[in-house]
């Protein structure tokens, strides 16, 4: 288990709350929560060891834009590859942009 | 050897019976004995060099070679690669390691919890006439006899399912498995790809799909769409 923690400027608070993925091989969980203006956090648990780099470039990638909303987000691993942590972040921050996320 | 063993262009590995020959995903092959590549880490060498068994992996795949990944005993050892189709000896399905439930011995049975609730699991998904299989760790020790799985290993399990699962089905399916005392990480063969069974249950608009092409976002797995059309065209340009 390892955990790694990252953050990078953003714009204004995101809308809402919001929950992606699920618990199982090759997939993760993402849980949003509105951050303080202008600054985005990304918190990271992965079950996989060895594969800092790797998460650190997909998600420096994800929020290049530094207009994107703040959010807060709390990741479980259970061994996505890159091309399904990109979908489920964005999934997750769909969902709060709409306000229609699960709670 | 199976004669009729031949390679999908489609992607649909939801069929049960019919699609028998086909290889498909999680299918666990074997070899000739294969050259080791200069890129292979070296707890995959002896595995590669005796000719498996390898994992069927989704991804693309070209007129005569199959996508592969060599299993390693701790989690982060995969290796992934490619072998000739025609060199393919022996397949194991998901379903066939399902029909050795009984072959861990008493005391292994006692050691690994996952290995002793497989008969649970079965009586659970038969009484829902479902056509389901084994794969992960779980599978590789049915269909290898050889110690793959730990204490804390949960049951991976693949549904096919050529036909839909209504979302209330599926969230039945999860709540009778959350009875068994070992984690099942359930995933549905639809004709678009792997679906987790937790995501279509759990009512959201849209599920990831894995698909040879790469994972997408889809409303319904049972449905072709613009999402599947755009991620099998950005996957072959």
């Amino acid at each position: 288990m390892q955990r790694l923690s990252l953050d990078y400027p953003a714009g204004a608070p995101a809308a809402a709350r919001a929950l992606a993925g699920v618990v199982g091989s090759g997939d993760l969980e993402v849980l949003l929560e509105p951050a303080e203006n202008g600054r985005s956090t990304v918190a990271i648990t992965t079950s996989v060891d060895g594969v800092n780099d790797i998460w650190t470039a997909v998600i420096d990638r994800i929020f290049a834009d530094a207009d994107q909303p703040a959010v807060a987000l709390e990741i479980n691993d259970f061994g996505a590859t890159p091309a399904v942590v990109r979908l489920r972040i964005a999934q997750a921050m769909e969902q709060a942009a709409s306000g229609a996320g699960r709670t | 050897m199976e004669r009729r063993l031949k390679l999908s262009a489609s992607g649909n590995y939801s069929e049960g019976g019919a699609g028998r020959y086909v290889v498909r995903p999680h299918d666990l092959l074997w070899c000739a004995e294969q050259s080791v590549g200069a890129d292979a880490p070296a707890w995959a060498n002896p595995l590669i060099a005796r000719g498996g068994p390898f994992v069927v992996r989704r991804a693309p795949r070209a007129s005569d070679c199959l996508p592969v990944g060599v299993r390693g005993l701790a989690r982060h050892q995969r290796f992934a690669m490619t072998i000739a189709a025609d060199q393919v000896m022996k397949t194991v399905t998901p379903e066939q390691c399902a029909a050795r439930i009984e072959r861990p011995t008493a005391k292994r049975r006692q050691a690994i919890p996952a290995l002793d609730a497989l008969p649970a699991l079965a009586a659970t998904l038969d009484s829902r006439r479902l056509c389901w299989g084994v794969t992960g760790a779980v599978g590789y020790e049915l269909a290898t006899d050889e110690a793959s799985c730990h204490a804390a290993s949960d049951i991976d399990v693949l549904i096919r399912l050529p036909q839909r699962l209504t979302r209330r089905d599926a969230a039945g399916v999860v709540a009778s498995l959350a009875m068994l005392p070992v984690r099942c990480d359930i995933q549905m063969e639809t004709p678009l790809g792997g679906v987790a069974l937790a995501d279509w249950a759990a009512g959201n608009d849209n599920v990831l799909v894995k698909s040879d092409q790469g994972p997408f976002l889809c409303a319904d797995p049972w449905v072709r769409s613009v999402a599947h059309e755009r991620a099998s065209r950005s996957a072959a340009g």
